[in-house]
């Protein structure tokens, strides 16, 4: 019996052997294909379609999927000379570089790395091997706002006078005017698709240091 | 010419060399003669330091402090003694470095010390880098071959180019090379021209033995056509993947084989190849693929936007070669700032530095593949994907740079475009467009 695999952000083949990678009949819609050293040659030989990327993590690498806060904390979880892979987005807000150099050998990143402390991250950068994304400046302890947000008067109103950084899809009420968000926020940085009517968004963008993302007119 | 060992020379040891340690002995392998050599442990370590690196002088201090020896003097002239020992069975040579060109011409290929030549240019890469040094060997037109790196002088400036065929005709040898980086072979060379073969690279105080360097291209080179017809019939048999609409195809950890095997490769915007897979690529039917980079092992690779900063200096033990595809921001980066951080920086799209100086520094460590290095202020608004200038922007912004990548729709209500946004984007004539249909 063969399968077809399709419509997945992830789909981690790590676990899988050899032999059942050929029983794979095609891979479709599929963002990012995760596979080990052993089977990554097997997996060159299934037919795919839409498949945006492959990741081969090596025996001695550990694969972090998701969003990280990358402080001491994070680190201290880490053992030592750690060969580190994420997928997904990394906040930098600060750590301890002796700490850092101590646990991380070396970084894959494949995702947005967005700091606050620029000597951490030129300590990242130093063992960072590979980048797939954006390097992008916050402003130190940005609100985090992760998954779909509806941004209206109501959240500008608990978010006033502080720093955003948004990831996920960003949904403008059409009663947000140019006034409310440069009077609530202090700086914006935006990575996702953005939905709104063209003046919303266009005032929205007027307050973005930093954007990554499509955009929609609603 | 006869050449004998003193306290500044350079040393290596024989690529032909294997060292095998056998409980408390050391067994060197000799494997042009096929001859056994049984090592002490002070000339094992000689020969550990003989890396293309050390002079005699370093090897001597190297011994003196390994064996808590007082007397320097006394150690070199035993380093000497055993180096010329070495040379005698071509187990070590001589390096001189930046030898002027007269020397290198006048000497003989026999008893030659190799010569490391600084080499300008980039059509070697990505096995030879602008700062590398090749360790050069004299030799004649019949030790030649096709795929030898050769070293050929040309007005006085020494040439890297690889041999893709030799000729003799009414009496007069000849070499056709081309560079790896370069498009068309180079005019033919005389044999009264050639210096020698390049067998190994000195890069970042590391020897790299040419044959390394060269194994995935040589292989494909060394390839029969019967071996060639083997692998296409199994093929036949084989599944052929096929990679439509993927930002970057990484297939730098993957075998030449497989890498036959892709049935198809189609709407990619960034190929990645290793030197060793990277001459197979060409047998691979790909369509509106934007871009292909073949990197080198020691090399980062970003993609995307990064934006990089001075820090990073302080925790960098060399500086970085580096593979950028996209937009790399240096904006921060003082002039000198960029040469301590970058040794070698490979671009295919845009580099963003803050000043003509620096635009000046980054270029002369830059190979472009394509795309530009920019000026751009460090305080700028940044945009990447689709987005809509309405505007707000100049009421918030007033003349701050937008740079904006990828597609930027000036808003319908937008009259006139603000100075800050019109430097990167071309959006001006389809403002002036629609209000002159208002």
């Amino acid at each position: 019996m063969r399968s077809v695999i399709r419509d997945l952000p992830i789909l981690d083949l790590r676990s899988i052997s050899t032999a059942d990678i050929g029983k794979i009949e095609r891979v479709e819609n599929v963002r990012t294909v995760v596979l080990n050293p052993a089977n990554a040659e097997a997996f060159m030989r299934v037919p795919r379609t839409d498949v945006r990327s492959h990741l081969i993590i090596k025996d001695d690498e550990i694969l972090h999927i998701g969003q990280i806060e990358f402080n001491d904390k994070f680190l201290e979880t880490l053992a030592d000379n750690t060969r580190l892979v994420v997928l997904g987005h990394i906040f930098v807000d600060g750590f301890t570089p002796e700490l850092f150099f101590r646990k991380i050998q070396a970084m894959r990143m494949y995702g947005q790395v967005l700091y606050s402390h620029t000597k951490s991250v030129g300590a990242l950068l130093s063992r960072l091997e590979r980048l797939q994304g954006q390097l992008l400046q916050m402003p130190p302890n940005s609100i985090r706002w992760v998954g779909a947000t509806y941004l209206d008067k109501t959240l500008l109103d608990s978010v006033s006078g502080y720093s955003i950084v948004s990831i996920g899809m960003l949904t403008l009420d059409p009663k947000v005017t140019l006034n409310d968000l440069t009077s609530h926020l202090k700086s914006m940085v935006q990575i996702g698709e953005l939905k709104g009517k063209e003046e919303t968004i266009s005032a929205f963008l007027a307050v973005c240091n930093r954007r990554l993302g499509p955009c929609t007119i609603a | 010419m006869k050449y004998s060992t003193e306290s500044f020379d350079y040393l290596v040891a024989s690529d032909k060399l294997q060292i095998e340690e056998s409980g408390t002995d050391v067994i060197a392998f000799d494997s042009r003669n096929q001859s056994f050599h049984l090592l002490n442990a002070t000339a094992h370590s000689i020969i550990q330091l003989c890396n293309g690196s050390n002079t005699v002088k370093d090897i001597a201090t190297a011994l003196a402090r390994q064996f808590h020896c007082a007397d320097l003097k006394s150690v070199e002239e035993d380093v000497k003694e055993a180096i010329d020992t070495l040379r005698k069975g071509e187990l070590v040579s001589l390096i001189i470095h930046d030898a002027e060109p007269e020397l290198v011409s006048s000497s003989g290929h026999g008893d030659s010390p190799l010569f490391a030549l600084s080499l300008a240019g980039n059509s070697m890469f990505p096995i030879l880098l602008p700062t590398d040094k090749v360790l050069v060997k004299k030799c004649i037109f019949d030790e030649l071959g096709t795929g030898d790196v050769v070293v050929w002088s040309d007005s006085g400036k020494f040439v890297a180019h690889r041999v893709l065929s030799t000729s003799t005709d009414a009496g007069k040898s000849f070499i056709i090379t081309k560079g790896d980086f370069c498009t068309e072979p180079d005019p033919p060379v005389e044999a009264s021209r050639i210096v020698g073969k390049v067998i190994a690279v000195l890069r970042a105080n590391a020897l790299h033995w040419m044959r390394t360097l060269d194994a995935g291209q040589k292989d494909v080179l060394d390839k029969s056509s019967s071996s060639r017809a083997e692998v296409a019939a199994d093929q036949e048999d084989s599944r052929r993947p096929s990679y439509t609409r993927m930002q970057v195809l990484d297939l730098r950890d993957i075998s030449r084989e497989s890498i036959r095997n892709i049935g198809s490769v189609e709407q990619i915007s960034l190929v990645l190849l290793s030197p060793q897979n990277a001459h197979v690529w060409p047998e691979v039917n790909a369509k509106d693929v934007k871009s292909v980079v073949t990197v080198p092992e020691t090399y980062k690779v970003y993609t995307g936007q990064p934006e990089l900063l001075p820090e990073i200096i302080e925790f960098l033990p060399s500086p970085l070669d580096l593979v950028v595809c996209g937009q790399v921001f240096l904006t921060a980066f003082q002039p000198g700032q960029i040469k301590a951080a970058f040794k070698h920086l490979v671009l295919k799209g845009q580099a963003y530095v803050g000043s003509q100086a620096a635009k000046e520094e980054l270029e002369a460590v830059t190979t472009i593949v394509t795309g530009s290095v920019c000026i751009a202020p460090h305080e700028h608004i940044r945009w990447m994907g689709a987005s809509i200038l309405g505007p707000e922007y100049a009421v918030v912004n007033q003349e701050k740079t937008l740079i904006a990548i990828g597609d930027l729709t000036p808003s319908p209500r937008l009259e006139s475009v603000p100075a800050g946004a019109a430097q990167f984007n071309s959006i001006e004539l389809s403002v002036k467009e629609h209000a002159a249909t208002q």
